[in-house]
């Protein structure tokens, strides 16, 4: 919502563009046989296209709307997300409009009872946390897909119904010029909270809603207080509520605030209501500049999910598939990792390197991250907002405490989302002997400085990659052996020699790593092996590589075991 | 052996073990579910009740004090 007088895109300080509706070949006559339909171009659907587009498949994206979403909604994007902005190749834009934070702080009673630092290094290449309103998010990657030659973008389409068949799915297509059915052989189904897709097929989401209704408001105003997360408990504006503050690019404050129970939210969303309440917190901030009122919205905390998110040849993925709370900023990061790992998984079927048996592990790896998410936001949501007075009464308790006493700090722990590792999924095979350290079979790469403004992860390949090990860049005769055969069976595969004093460069890139850090984050000996599958997870890894088991760990991970 | 007067004046006592937080947060969610279980007038009987029962358990009465300080410095947030 926007102040009095002003449209609904009518923003502070993002310029909307207009997407025009362009006549498909459906409505000429045509009837092409599309690879994969997206509905949706929320950051989820576009992020799924540019996954595909780099794995060489093509993919058509319905979104009935005109430009990109009317507010800044998911604003915290997550180092996970930003590697994964890496892999799609659409980064930079991100790091130069973003604001990065690795820090925050909880207040109680207006005072500070504890500071929180999120675990940073400098082998990382980016940072914790990034601050950036989603239509810029939105707009970045739609930018990018706009300029991919494997990506059609159909805006002002409305997808009103699906069915599918053995072998393909077909949409009814609602446009400013009549109506069409379009035929695919998949369907990505990102159109978010309201899904129509879920409701064509009659699926519906299991779960609870949590108590807690939030105002999520967004002003303009210039103030030199850092990038941190601000969370209030019982703010003398207003006792028996929770604020959280943030800072976003533009001179843009994102503030946060809790109705409590008796609260009329059709009220509380009012211009009026709102510019009070903002008003009051802005003051307790200690804020003396001025400031204007840019969008406002209502948000509730869910946790809900599909039961299954994959429906023959629809797969769900980002909000159609899971409704979560927004602390812990969970909802358009895990939204992303669903999108890279459909989308690889899709088009490695699609290219006839593994079977559709692939796709049954997408379900068991991302409904598995969303479950955890429901466990963590669970317990952050009955802290953020206690749903009872024995819940109230311990919440505070804990915070009273943690002024003076560390062990209660770790309550107020904001939970931020971590990546999840898919140690029970079916493509990630059992076993992991030897290993003491670094990433485990199902966990994402950790990232490692090779240099100066150069890492790891800046290295890997489009498909899957091997990581060997070796002191001086030479291999054992056996892998040698052993990769010359996979590779010659397998395209798609990059191999990676990691060498601390490389001499020789006998097969695929040799990346040096003088200070050992690789060798460390991964626990390596010379002969160690990690394989890691196109979304950057861990297959599988040897201390010493026995090369016989290493053509079965591939199979596994391309769901033949 | 040490004497209860070379303890008193020791200056850093040895640190206790301590419940490890995945452990605290079982008994932080145990303990708001009985609350809420219970009239809200018996909630300080409750709560003082468990402090004596807790209190029993622990064998150094100046780890008791310590916590009883801890709880009453918490107020002044
Ligand atoms: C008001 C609001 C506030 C939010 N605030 C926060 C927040 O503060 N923090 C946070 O972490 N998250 C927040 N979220 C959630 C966050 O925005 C989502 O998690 C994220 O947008 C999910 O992305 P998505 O691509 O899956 O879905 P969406 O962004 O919802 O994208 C779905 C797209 O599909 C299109 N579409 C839908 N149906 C059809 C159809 N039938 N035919 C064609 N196109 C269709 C829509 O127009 C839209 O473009 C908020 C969400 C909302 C709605």
């Amino acid at each position: 919502m926007r102040p009095a007088g002003k449209g609904e895109l009518d923003s502070l300080y993002f310029d909307y563009p207009h997407f025009p509706f362009v006549r498909p070949a459906e409505l000429n006559g045509d009837q092409p046989r599309h690879r994969v339909a997206i509905v949706g171009a929320g950051p989820v659907g576009v992020a799924a296209a540019l996954e595909l587009a780099r794995q060489g498949i093509e993919s058509v994206v319905l979104d009935d709307k005109t430009t990109l979403n009317d507010g800044s909604r998911a604003i915290c994007l997550s180092r996970h997300s930003l590697e994964i902005l890496q892999q799609l190749g659409v980064e930079k834009p991100f790091i130069e409009k973003a604001l990065g934070w690795t820090r925050g702080r909880t207040y109680f009673h207006d005072h500070e009872v504890y500071r929180f630092e999120m675990p940073h290094s400098d082998q990382e290449r980016f940072l914790p946390m990034y601050n950036l309103q989603q239509q810029y998010i939105e707009q970045f990657l739609v930018d990018a897909a706009m300029q991919s030659g494997l990506i059609e973008m159909r805006w002002q389409q409305t997808v009103t119904d699906v069915t599918q068949s053995d072998d393909g799915v077909t949409l009814s297509v609602n446009t400013p010029e009549g109506d069409y059915r379009l035929e695919a052989d998949y369907l990505l189904a990102a159109d978010g909270g309201r899904s129509v897709v879920r409701k064509a097929f009659d699926l519906p989401l299991h779960g609870e809603a949590y108590e807690g209704r939030y105002v999520i408001a967004d002003v303009r105003m210039t103030s030199d207080f850092p990038t941190e997360r601000r969370a209030f408990f019982s703010p003398s504006v207003m006792p028996e509520s929770t604020l959280l503050v943030h800072k976003q690019p533009d001179d843009i404050w994102r503030i946060d605030y809790q109705l409590l129970p008796n609260e009329d939210p059709d009220l509380a969303v009012t211009e009026a209501a709102i510019r009070e309440r903002v008003g009051l917190i802005i003051e307790m901030l200690g804020e003396d500049s001025d400031w204007e009122l840019e969008w406002w919205s209502l948000y509730k905390a869910y946790t809900l999910a599909l039961d299954d998110y994959r429906h023959g040849r629809v797969l769900f993925i980002g909000d159609s598939a899971h409704l979560v709370p927004i602390f812990g900023v969970r909802g358009l990061n895990n939204g992303l990792a669903d999108a890279v790992n459909a989308a690889w998984k899709l088009a490695w079927v699609l290219k006839g390197e593994a079977s559709e048996k692939l796709l049954d592990s997408y379900s068991p790896e991302r409904r598995g991250a969303t479950l955890e998410v429901f466990t963590n936001a669970g317990k952050s949501t009955r802290f953020m907002t206690p749903p009872s007075r024995g819940y109230r009464l311990m919440r505070d308790a804990a915070l009273s405490l943690a002024l003076r006493n560390d062990y209660a700090s770790n309550f107020a722990d904001p939970r931020q989302v971590t990546p999840y590792t898919y140690a029970e999924s079916p493509v990630t095979p059992a076993g992991d002997a030897g290993f003491t350290a670094g990433p485990m079979p199902g966990a994402p790469l950790i990232n490692r400085r090779l240099g100066e403004d150069d890492f790891l992860l800046d290295h890997l390949g489009v498909g899957f990659n091997l990581l060997v090990f070796s002191e001086d860049g030479s291999v054992t005769p056996e892998l040698q052996a052993a990769l010359t055969d996979l590779q010659a069976r397998q395209t798609g595969l990059d191999v990676l020699v990691i060498a601390r004093h490389p001499k020789t460069a006998p097969l695929g890139t040799t990346l040096v790593d003088r200070q050992g850090a690789c060798f460390d984050g991964y626990d390596a000996e010379p002969g160690s092996v990690y394989l890691v599958r196109p979304d950057r997870h861990v297959t599988a890894r040897w201390k010493t590589l026995d090369a016989s088991t290493l053509n079965t760990a591939f199979k596994t991970a391309l769901g033949e075991h | 052996m040490t004497t209860p007067t070379s303890m008193q004046t020791q200056a850093q006592p040895q640190p206790q073990p301590t419940l490890p937080f995945s452990d605290l947060e079982e008994v932080y969610e145990q303990l708001a579910v009985t609350l809420d279980a219970l009239p809200e007038t018996q909630e300080t009987l409750f709560l003082a009740q468990l402090a004596l029962a807790l209190a029993h358990r622990v064998p150094d009465v100046a780890q008791v004090m310590a916590a009883i300080r801890e709880a009453r410095d918490g107020l002044e947030t």
